[in-house]
């Protein structure tokens, strides 16, 4: 797999404030990668300057491992912020202008809009159309020109969650398709349900990045207990790769260096001759690792 | 190119306002030539010696004449056009469309060029309408004259081609720089309220000719001299000078390269 979008030192100072800074990305093509981060964190911003549309104020970036121009964003179908059409021309008027742009013909239209389920509303106007349907609209744009990557950012904002399904399923089944998805959002949940790996912004400046399953860089915790509660202790505070322990109601909660788990710390007390009455991994949510993280930095 | 001008057409085909706009603009100007019949008549009437009196014929479409006529006073309902520019353009900074252009991937570039192309195609369509317009009047109402006669004056469209893309040029330099449709009309239309007093100033009081002759407005209503002061016997200047075209030309030059430097320096 290629390169989709590399990102060198790219900045962007609105005056005294710095919405994005020193950003470096890379991420690879084929899978839908997640831009995590509260509202005003530089995710918009960011993809603003990737798309053409926001003047960077200094640093670099490429598409496909080396294009940035106009030529490559019509190979690329993105939404920002919100879908924009010409309010009073019907879906198929503003297709025609988009198609128009992107210097292909029309023959894709029927397509994309029974995709989104829009065929039979094809000729009533933008303005007219719910929320939902004005987002499913701006999804079959983008994916009018068969792009070989899609941004999407907040494409669920403010959608009832008959919406917010919709635009779910459409957005796994052109996963599905092996389209390289860039999502922008600041809804965890949706990233965990759709994201295979994930950068989360804060402030402009980047603080994490990789796969949404890990544990995006923080340390596991596992509850232990035994009927010997004082050799216990004992034993956690000689292991090696224990780095704090705490009373817990059902014992003891420990932290452990990345790379181990319970079956590690089972088996290192085990050789210690402690035989433990209880062992549970605490998993964290996503929710609470984000603003671990976020806190944190 | 093509492709610029077929998305401009797009964009503007389907828009209430721009056929509005249009087809008012086309009324105002067979409106004209039917209105003026009155004054003729009451020229020929009062001033024309008795042997040069012809039935049915009416002063202002005498061939030769005619073009200069006609281009002279259609310059006065440009401002329909420079109006339609301004919605057609700032609009589509209002409603964002620009923006979701440039994403889709047209050049910033590009969405000026797309405008300018655009301005010089309307253009295009109203100086044939104007020319069709001469013909057919000046066919029905003009004494006789020779086919070499009839176009002898017929450099009067090209200059009013030039008219008509640099006040509709103007019109989306105005466009691009305040970017909400309705802001910039009345900018526009002040402005040429302004201008035509600013005018008035430098040309009569200050006695400043080159300097008023340099005002936007004024430079692009000064190719066609006034026609009218024959009819009381007065000299006209019937050929275009190329001092006045070289100030056209360049303001011409100056807002495409305005438009673009704004587009090239603004997020959007």
């Amino acid at each position: 797999m290629g390169i989709l979008l590399e990102t060198n030192k790219l900045t962007k100072l609105y005056g005294k404030l710095t919405a994005v800074n020193q950003l470096d990305l890379k991420i690879e093509e084929g899978q839908v990668f997640g831009m995590l981060g509260p509202n005003g964190s530089g995710k918009t911003t960011t993809l603003g300057m990737v798309l053409g549309v926001t003047e960077r104020s200094s640093g670099d970036f490429t598409w496909f491992g080396g294009e940035n121009g106009p030529e490559t964003r019509k190979t690329i179908g993105a939404i920002l912020e919100r879908p924009i059409f010409f309010p009073g021309y019907s879906a198929v008027e503003n297709l025609k202008i988009v198609a128009k742009i992107k210097g292909i013909n029309t023959t894709n239209m029927e397509h994309v809009l029974r995709m989104v389920q829009l065929y039979e509303r094809r000729n009533d106007r933008f303005g007219a159309y719910s929320l939902g349907m004005k987002q499913r609209l701006a999804i079959a744009a983008a994916m009018l020109c068969d792009p070989k990557a899609l941004i999407l950012d907040e494409p669920t904002n403010g959608l009832d969650p008959e919406g917010i399904a919709q635009i779910r399923e459409i957005i796994v089944n052109i996963a599905g398709m092996g389209k390289s998805i860039i999502l922008a959002s600041h809804l965890l949940d949706e990233v965990q349900k759709v994201c295979s790996s994930c950068i989360i912004l804060r402030k402009g400046e980047l603080v994490f990045q990789g796969a949404v399953s890990a544990d995006m860089g923080t340390s596991k915790r596992v509850e232990v207990d035994a009927p010997e509660q004082d050799l216990l202790r004992e034993a956690l505070k000689n292991t090696p790769f224990v780095l704090d322990v705490e009373v817990s109601k059902q014992g003891f909660l420990v932290s452990l260096e990345a790379g181990q788990d319970a079956f590690t710390l089972n088996k290192y007390l085990q050789d210690q001759g402690m035989v433990l009455s209880h062992l549970q991994t605490l998993k964290k949510s996503l929710e609470e690792q984000f603003l671990e993280i976020v806190n944190k930095s | 190119m093509i492709r610029l001008i077929q998305l401009e057409w797009l964009k503007a085909k389907p828009a209430r306002f721009f056929w509005v706009l249009l087809l008012l603009f086309m009324a105002l100007m067979i409106s004209v030539p039917i209105s003026v019949q009155g004054l003729s008549d009451w020229i020929i009437k009062n001033f024309l010696p008795e042997n040069l009196k012809l039935d049915n014929v009416n002063l202002f479409y005498d061939f030769q004449d005619i073009w200069q006529n006609f281009t002279f006073v259609f310059q006065y309902f440009t401002v329909f056009l420079g109006t339609l520019i301004i919605i057609h353009v700032a609009r589509e900074f209002s409603l964002k469309t620009a923006r979701q252009n440039i994403i889709d991937g047209l050049s910033k570039s590009e969405f000026v060029w797309s405008k300018v192309l655009f301005i010089g195609f309307i253009a295009l369509l109203v100086t044939l309408f104007v020319a069709v317009l001469a013909l057919v009047f000046g066919g029905l109402f003009s004494p006789p004259v020779g086919s070499a006669l009839m176009f002898e004056n017929v450099h009067f469209l090209g200059a009013y081609f030039i008219h008509l893309v640099q006040d509709m040029l103007f019109a989306m330099f105005v466009a691009m720089l305040v970017r909400k449709p309705g802001i910039a009309v009345v900018v526009y239309l002040f402005y040429a309220w302004l201008e035509s007093f600013a005018y008035l100033v430098i040309k009569h009081a200050l006695g400043w000719d080159l300097v008023a002759k340099l005002l936007p407005n004024a430079s692009t209503k000064g190719l066609i001299h006034t026609p009218m002061y024959k009819y009381v016997l007065q000299p006209v200047q019937t050929f275009i000078s190329w001092e006045d075209l070289v100030i056209s030309l360049g303001y011409i030059g100056v807002f495409i390269a305005l438009s673009m430097w704004i587009m090239k320096k603004r997020d959007l």
